[in-house]
């Protein structure tokens, strides 16, 4: 056998499904998704969840790193303006990633790649509306090529 | 040595003649950055190229270069080798690239010889091409080297005025022009004569002089030098001058690996950054930027001289045309022959 | 011109006596059509002072090297900006930095103008009449008019005389800028591609790229004395590393976005990291677009502010509700 017939599981994959790598804050959003398993709302499974502390722990590294290893999409959630944990973070970040969000789209990622959104920790339901609205809008942009890593 | 007699406008068939089957490497223009590509056609390529920006060194020591794929799944290592293969013919090399190649040659094919490079090297023809005009950053002939000069390529071609003088240089060489019909027939007198004049033009320009048998010595005794200090306030600590350079060989070895499949790179690596000497322990033996600086010129001038008996820089000029902060390593030939110790 | 340099050596012969220890200016450079960075470190150093349209470089990159010491800096109107920020940001005293204005009518672009000459021409004189540089050879006087041979950023450059400076050497320059010229005409046509032609316009330039970092190491905005790009890992643990030694696309592209990212709202716009690229990337465009993007939703940063992502309003807008 050699080397290139020994593949991964991971690339033997049959069905292309959209894959999502999220980062909710703590405090709003992964309460809020949390909220959305509690209450039984139906989402489609294509995202991984990250819990970082804040919004504003999202370095923009991190959404490059995880478009370079394989996803598909990237959702940043947090707390609503003003309601922040640690009163002013996700201030920042709404100017950091509304910045970021145009560079990417600058350099040739469909606006559909990156999605941020505010969901409160009461908001199970729009977590749900955003997966399902994600998952839609990447099934039809189709898997991410754009500065992914080649195995 | 055989000589023969080739029309200008010939030149793009006798090319397509000699690359055959092989792939043809050749300089071409990118906005306006000249570099060293696999073309898919003779038409793509700068026929009378100036200096490039990427050496041609490029082609056989790879700025990224995978040496194997392994794979550890299933219990079981798997490697595979990835030593390149495919023939290939290099055109437009001028005297000084050609040069460096012996440099290299020095570094990568002494025993224990490398087989990645090795492999490249063996698997390439070289088209030398004189240089038709010196630019300002040339220094190349205060190595010996002269323009005009094929040493070391398989064929060499010289602009003559009327024609190319199409020298034929190696077994290899003589083998693949062999078959090749479109020599002009013309008998053309004093060729030499016009080699020389073009030689002697070019050199008047570079007036560099670089005494092999004293600055080796000298730069021994001036390493403390307040000098080297000085000289680093203005550099920036960028790579591009090692990057350009045709003789910088220096490299790192990676794996990069994605579960249980992986590459091992080698890549290419600059004396001039911080981490090239970085210790694990956090030491590192140089941590100013004018002991990097330093090192560079120490090794283009002494060091190999001292391990491989050649020189380390083949007065190509890249160097000194792209340094953004004006660095010349000719000025520091000159000054360090002048520093008293 | 030589006017202006005779000043400069004027005043540096007084800084010195001043107790200036170190004055970073420019000299002759060794090859046509060039200057470089200059340290003077002695009053006789002050001779080889120069300032002429190849004054290219922004010298206030240097300035954080010597942090404790008494520096002079000759800077031009687009670099002064520069020196506000590190200042702000407390990684210079400004105190102890004495700033040098020169009034600029624009730097040339050497490529341009050597074409023009011949690629080993000696300029013995230069001369600025407003419009044009009058350039003397050997041979014969050239006139580069200033709308056709300057850097693209003098062409929209507002900021021929230094704001802020300690002290102005010669008269003041007027605008050289061309007021028909749209600083953001590129970054406008690139905006109106379709994001696949985007993707293709962007990965041609950055498949070039060496990451030699030359464009980091020039940028009087990156300050940081460990770069994200550069900490130390073992080989084994290159997988922690932002990117890799290897050099790939989705690497060069990951640099160069946040690099460009790093110095949003922080760029000064001195077109340093364009100048030095070896292969030519037009980076300037990635810094134009962030500035232009800035300022249309945040509108301008307060001067006193260590640039627009180190702060906010909650009044904002919101295109994440």
């Amino acid at each position: 056998m050699s080397v290139s017939e020994a593949k991964t599981p991971e690339a033997k994959e049959k069905v292309w499904q959209p894959k999502i790598v999220a980062f909710l804050c703590n405090w709003c959003s992964y309460a809020g998704a949390d909220l959305a398993g509690v209450s039984r709302l139906k989402y489609p499974p294509n995202v991984r969840i990250i819990r970082v502390p804040c919004s504003s722990r999202i370095n923009p590294q991190f959404i490059l790193r995880a478009l370079q290893r394989g996803a598909d999409g990237v959702l940043v959630a947090g707390c609503h303006p003003g309601d922040c944990h640690y009163v002013s973070g996700n201030y920042f970040t709404r100017r950091r990633l509304m910045l970021f969000k145009r560079l990417l789209e600058y350099v040739g990622y469909e606006p559909g790649r990156l999605k941020v959104r505010w969901v409160s920790a009461a908001e199970g339901g729009r977590f749900a509306e955003t997966v399902k609205e994600m998952v839609d809008e990447l099934t039809y942009l189709g898997p991410n090529m754009r500065m992914r890593e080649i195995k | 040595m055989d000589s023969k007699l080739l029309k200008k406008d010939k030149l793009p068939s006798f090319l397509e003649h000699l690359t055959g089957n092989s792939m043809l490497v050749a300089p071409v223009r990118e906005d306006n950055i000249l570099v060293y590509r696999p073309v898919k056609s003779v038409s793509e390529v700068e026929l009378n190229p100036g200096k490039s920006v990427l050496p041609p060194k490029e082609w056989f020591f790879q700025q990224t270069e995978a040496l194997y794929r392994y794979n550890t799944g299933g219990g079981q290592l798997l490697l595979e080798e990835l030593v390149a293969e495919k023939n290939a013919v290099l055109y437009g090399l001028h005297p000084c690239d050609i040069r460096s190649l012996a440099v290299l040659d020095a570094v990568f094919r002494a025993d224990p010889a490398d087989r990645y490079y090795s492999a490249r090297r063996e698997n390439t023809v070289l088209i030398g091409l004189s240089c038709t005009a010196g630019w300002p950053e040339c220094f190349c002939t205060a190595f010996g080297i002269s323009p005009v000069d094929g040493e070391g390529a398989d064929i060499h071609l010289t602009d003559v005025g009327v024609a190319y003088l199409v020298e034929i240089l190696t077994p290899k060489g003589k083998e693949l022009a062999a078959k090749y019909t479109d020599f002009s027939e013309e008998k053309v007198a004093g060729l030499e004569e016009v080699k020389k004049a073009k030689e002697e033009a070019i050199a008047a320009q570079c007036s560099v002089r670089v005494d092999k048998d004293v600055l080796p010595g000298k730069m021994g005794r001036v390493f403390d030098h307040p000098y080297w200090e000085e000289l680093s306030r203005r550099c920036l600590g960028c790579g591009i001058c090692t990057y350009v350079c045709p003789t910088c060989h220096c490299f790192d070895i990676t794996d990069v690996s994605r579960g249980t499949e992986g590459q091992r790179l080698r890549c290419w690596d600059s004396c001039l950054f911080r981490d090239y000497t970085l210790h694990t322990s956090g030491h590192n033996p140089r941590h100013e930027l004018y002991q990097r600086l330093r090192n560079r010129f120490f090794h283009k001038i002494k060091y190999n001289y001292d391990r491989y008996g050649i020189e380390g820089c083949v007065g190509c000029g890249r160097c000194v045309a792209l340094c953004p902060v004006n660095i010349d390593i000719r000025e520091v030939f000159t000054t360090v022959g002048g520093l008293s110790v | 011109m030589k006017e202006i340099t005779e000043i400069l050596q004027r005043e540096a012969v007084r800084l010195f006596k001043e107790g200036v220890e170190y004055l970073i200016g420019y000299a002759a450079g060794s090859i046509p059509a060039s200057t470089r960075p200059f340290f003077a470190a002695r009053p006789e150093d002050a001779a080889d002072l120069i300032f002429n349209p190849f004054c290219v470089h922004n010298l206030v990159k240097y300035l954080l090297r010597y942090p404790d010491k008494r520096v002079a800096v000759v800077v031009k109107g687009c670099d002064s900006g520069a020196v506000d920020r590190l200042v702000e940001e407390r990684h210079l005293d400004r105190s102890k930095i004495t700033l040098i204005g020169v009034p600029c009518g624009g730097v040339l672009d050497r490529n341009r103008v050597l074409a023009e000459l011949s690629p080993s021409a000696r300029i013995e004189q230069v001369e600025d009449r407003d419009n044009a540089f009058v350039i003397r050879t050997k041979q014969r006087e050239h006139v580069f008019e200033k709308r056709q041979y300057l850097m693209e950023k003098c062409l929209v450059c507002t900021k021929n005389n230094p704001a802020g400076v300690d002290l102005l050497v010669g008269k003041e320059a007027p605008r050289v800028a061309d007021p028909e010229r749209d600083r953001l005409k590129e970054v406008k046509e690139i905006e109106a591609l379709e994001a696949a032609a985007k993707a293709a316009y962007w990965d041609r330039l950055f498949e070039r790229c060496l990451r030699c970092y030359a464009c980091r190491q020039v940028c009087p905005a990156c300050s940081c004395t460990e770069c994200s790009f550069e900490q130390a890992v073992p080989g084994w643990q290159q997988g922690a590393m932002w990117v890799a030694k290897a050099k790939t696309l989705p690497d060069n592209l990951h640099y160069h976005l946040i690099r460009a990212f790093h110095v949003a709202g922080r760029c000064a716009g001195c077109a340093e990291c364009e100048r030095v690229c070896p292969v030519g990337i037009p980076l300037m465009l990635l810094n134009r677009k962030l500035a232009k993007d800035i300022e249309e939703l945040f509108g301008e940063a307060p001067a006193d502010a260590c640039g627009a992502l180190c702060i906010y309003s909650p009044a904002d807008p919101d295109e994440f509700a």
